[in-house]
């Protein structure tokens, strides 16, 4: 009776219950009963063999355990809606969070982390993001185990839903390269990515630096930015357009096309320091290419067209 | 999955409930783990220790049944029966169980 005293005792470890005695003696008297109807019938001892199929027929240890063990589920049906609700909203808070910090810091193109910087953002990623898992799946279970009511959550009215619950679809990888564009660009403006190597072949004494008036479009241009992101971020996370996010859409592009056009008045947007320090060739190419007011128009007019288009689309989004 | 595993699956699903009718209804008469297995079998019920024996419990738990450990045979046994709230919803599900066969029956002929 080794092998039927070792399958008790097995069992009785899975037991992290109080009572896993009584249990045990309850399971006990059932195997005893069955294996003296089985030697009756057989008018000898259960050999090894029949005492292992026997064993085998009731099941392993730690699943007929698991029947006597309370809260069989990490987070129970009457949850689980919630709990996926605020896992996806915490699980884009923190990557949004994250890759705001990160991106504008690590982006160097001096060193070549170009490639190596979106792994390293990458891989932080995930690791937030199984902590965020972690932490609230934890809460949840928390929650069964409590019987905590969430009533509260579901509580709801017909009056209450959106007047703007259709959704026109979106690509989410357009959507996404918007938003890393927004940010590349937004990096940029604010002067966060180290453009020294660009330059130093030239050997320019000073990098290039915003004239007064272009420093004075500094925060208009990040507050559309910004505005331009979370718009992008809401509608990725619904995975389509809806009526609110076309009209702030709208009014973004309008505010964009202000800006461009007092930006087109501007006669400098740029400064650069010891340009007379400069071999000839040089200091013409720079004047050409970098301080030519011109080409920056260019550039503004390029954007205004782009902006144009993003309107007229979401305008026919919206008659739709 | 297959379909012998889709229904497989379903019949579990159907055993579910009316596993719990069944072990009431044979509780009203006093029996232990191993005797209220055999019966149900008997019956044409098969159910394992890992099925029962935590479904006997939860049923106490809820004051459905009454047990009691005694000697019998030179072994100790745990006897279970119904209690007196046992034997009122076994009396509920019993007629609820009855409207849910006739209404099945009247789906099932169409």
């Amino acid at each position: 009776m080794n092998m039927i005293n070792n399958y008790l005792d097995s069992f009785e470890n899975y037991l992290t219950i109080e009572n896993h005695k009584e249990i045990r003696d309850e399971l006990e008297a059932s195997l005893l009963d069955q294996i003296e109807e089985r030697e009756e019938q057989l008018s000898r001892s259960l050999n090894e063999k029949e005492q292992e199929e026997l064993l085998l027929k009731i099941g392993h240890p730690m699943k007929v355990a698991a029947g006597f063990l309370p809260n069989q589920q990490l987070v129970s049906a009457e949850y689980f809606p919630a709990y996926k609700k605020v896992l996806t909203i915490a699980l884009w808070v923190y990557a949004i969070i994250a890759v705001l910090k990160m991106v504008p810091f690590n982006l160097s193109f001096s060193d070549g982390s170009f490639i190596t910087t979106p792994i390293v953002i990458f891989w932080s990623l995930v690791e937030t993001g199984i902590w965020v898992f972690a932490g609230v799946t934890l809460v949840f279970y928390l929650f069964q185990k409590h019987a905590v009511n969430i009533d509260f959550l579901y509580a709801w009215s017909p009056k209450q839903l959106s007047r703007s619950g259709r959704k026109l679809p979106l690509s989410r990888v357009e959507t996404a390269f918007e938003i890393l564009f927004v940010v590349l660009f937004l990096s940029w403006w604010n002067g966060l990515f180290n453009a020294e190597s660009l330059f130093a072949q030239l050997t320019i004494v000073e990098t290039i630096t915003m004239s007064e008036s272009m420093q004075a479009m500094l925060w208009p241009v990040n507050i559309l930015g910004v505005t331009s992101i979370a718009i992008s971020l809401y509608n990725f996370m619904k995975a389509g357009w809806d009526r609110y996010s076309l009209i702030l859409n709208i009014v973004v592009g309008l505010a964009n096309l202000v800006v461009i056009s007092i930006m087109l008045q501007f006669d400098k947007y740029v400064t650069l320091g010891s340009l007379q320090e400069l071999e000839p060739d040089v200091s013409n190419i720079v004047e050409t290419v970098l301080l030519n007011v011109t080409n920056v128009r260019i550039i503004l007019i390029v954007i205004a067209v782009l902006v144009i288009c993003d309107l007229y689309s979401s305008v026919r989004r919206l008659k739709k | 999955m297959t379909d012998s595993e889709h229904y497989q699956k379903l019949k579990l699903e159907l055993r579910r409930g009316v596993i719990i009718l069944a072990v009431l209804a044979e509780l009203r008469v006093e029996h232990y783990g191993y005797s209220l297995r055999k019966n149900l079998s008997a019956k044409g019920l098969e159910i394992d220790e890992g099925t029962l024996y935590p479904l006997v419990r939860r049923l106490e738990k809820q004051e459905l049944l009454i047990s009691e450990w005694r000697m019998e045979n030179n072994r100790k046994k745990r006897f279970y029966q119904l209690s007196d709230v046992g034997k009122q919803v076994l009396d509920k599900l019993t007629k609820d169980w009855q409207e849910t066969e006739s209404t099945l029956n009247n789906i099932l002929e169409q």
